[in-house]
């Protein structure tokens, strides 16, 4: 069973490698086309996700999909919403085969704009960006479906040891209170992770040694008796600050950022509880 | 600039003024869709952001991609208001050089300016969301069950 985590991760590194790929400078050519196509292949849930989408779907996107008319390129989009994603995917395979200059291709498709750079975006809007509205969409509904919680207005509270769940309703309140320990391990096990990933950085030390200090900071709290509460929020917000200002070079940024994520998503609950 | 010419940076201050909770529109790059962040925790001098993430559909870019089409045209008014402001100073001040002079006379209209429209933000019917990871506000329209939003700051969905 895939968790909601998963898809959370999966949703964010997507968004942000998508993004890189409609904002692409001329210069890079199909470098973050490439790194786009590798994530989609590489990552199950996509995959699974492009896979559904196109099995069984005849279509060749070389006959139609794009042609040639008064010397500008346009695109024959099929009325088939499958087709049209198997012809984007077919296509970005193909165009992701080697690293190349995209410039090319890219002005043959209309561009108000004189700018290379306007010109390969408004290139790589018409033709791919339907495929990232795609995979971001289902990636989304995949995550209604898996927290139906939210719309009934539940409040999950983790305190350390302790888990707890509270149902708002408008005559009735239901408390139900168990014990769990994976609140705890959880936190502790993603900052021993995260304390690898960003030792391994090379970043300046002086921010790398704040990080590592608030992660410590929080382990301490949490594998303690008696947390304190103002300890605690001043490393929670010594992170979100890392977050918010992610410091250029960071090999595995997008990675960092959502465990990071994970991280103090877990810290803000736990924290509720102990204030 | 050519040789000899010479290049400054100026710098112009935009005012918008938010709804009656404080809160800014700004516009998707991608989809151009609109959305409101607090002005407060916008500009919050601890959390300096340099991109934004479109509650939307969630892709992130600059922050400064993310400002409003009304934005954008100020800007350019307060920029070409600037421009001509400088060149009637420098007709005026060729202008009264020539006149002093018997033979050659020198007669100029100034330049007129554009008028530049206050940025004003009205309430509307959108959500405030509250992000659970990063603690800002983002206001959406948004209908439950039927799309997600993202946190404008962070990127997490809400």
């Amino acid at each position: 069973m895939r968790d909601i985590l998963e898809y959370r991760r999966t949703s964010l590194e997507f968004r942000r490698l998508a993004s890189n790929m409609l904002n692409t400078n001329y210069t890079e050519g199909n470098l973050h086309l490439i790194r786009l196509k590798i994530y989609i292949d590489e990552n199950e849930l996509i995959s699974d996700i492009i896979t559904n989408k196109i099995k069984d779907v005849e279509y060749d996107y070389r006959t139609n999909f794009i042609s040639k008319d008064g010397g500008w390129c346009s695109l024959n989009i099929p009325i088939n919403s499958s087709e049209h994603i198997k012809a984007i995917y077919d296509y970005l395979t193909d165009m992701t085969k080697e690293e190349k200059d995209i410039r090319g291709t890219a002005r043959g498709f209309y561009c108000d704009s004189n700018s290379w750079n306007d010109i390969v975006r408004n290139y790589l809007e018409k033709v791919f960006k339907p495929l990232v509205d795609f995979i971001i969409d289902s990636l989304s509904m995949e995550m209604m479906i898996m927290e139906p919680e939210k719309a009934e207005t539940h409040i999950h509270q983790n305190i350390g040891t302790n888990y707890g769940t509270a149902n708002i309703a408008e005559r009735d309140i239901n408390s139900v209170n168990n014990t769990n320990i994976d609140g705890a391990k959880e936190i502790v096990s993603l900052i021993a992770e995260l304390k690898k990933m960003i030792e391994d950085e090379k970043i300046d030390q002086e921010i790398k040694d704040d990080v590592i200090d608030d992660l410590e900071t929080v382990q301490e709290q949490v594998e303690s008796k008696e947390p304190k509460f103002v300890k605690l929020k001043k490393a929670y917000q010594g992170l979100k600050n890392f977050i918010a200002s992610i410091p250029d070079g960071i090999v595995q940024a997008t990675l960092i950022v959502t465990k990071l994520n994970d991280l103090t998503q877990k810290i803000h609950s736990f924290m509720g509880l102990i204030k | 600039m050519g040789e000899g010419g010479k290049v400054s940076n100026v710098t112009f201050e935009i005012k918008i003024e938010g709804d009656s909770e404080g809160y800014a529109t700004f516009e998707c790059p991608y989809c151009e869709s609109e959305f409101k962040l607090q002005a407060g925790e916008f500009q919050n001098e601890n959390n300096a952001f340099t991109e934004l993430y479109c509650p939307y559909c969630g892709l992130v870019n600059k922050v400064n991609t993310f400002y409003t089409k009304g934005t954008i045209e100020q800007a350019k008014a307060i920029a070409y208001n600037y421009m001509m402001d400088e060149l009637n100073k420098s007709f005026g001040d060729m202008a009264r050089n020539l006149n002093r002079n018997k033979f050659i006379k020198m007669d100029w209209k100034p330049l007129k300016k554009v008028n530049i429209k206050e940025l004003k933000d009205k309430d509307t019917v959108e959500e405030t969301f509250e992000c659970p990871i990063c603690g800002n506000h983002e206001k959406v329209l948004y209908c439950a069950g039927v799309s997600k939003v993202y946190c404008s700051y962070c990127g997490v969905d809400l």
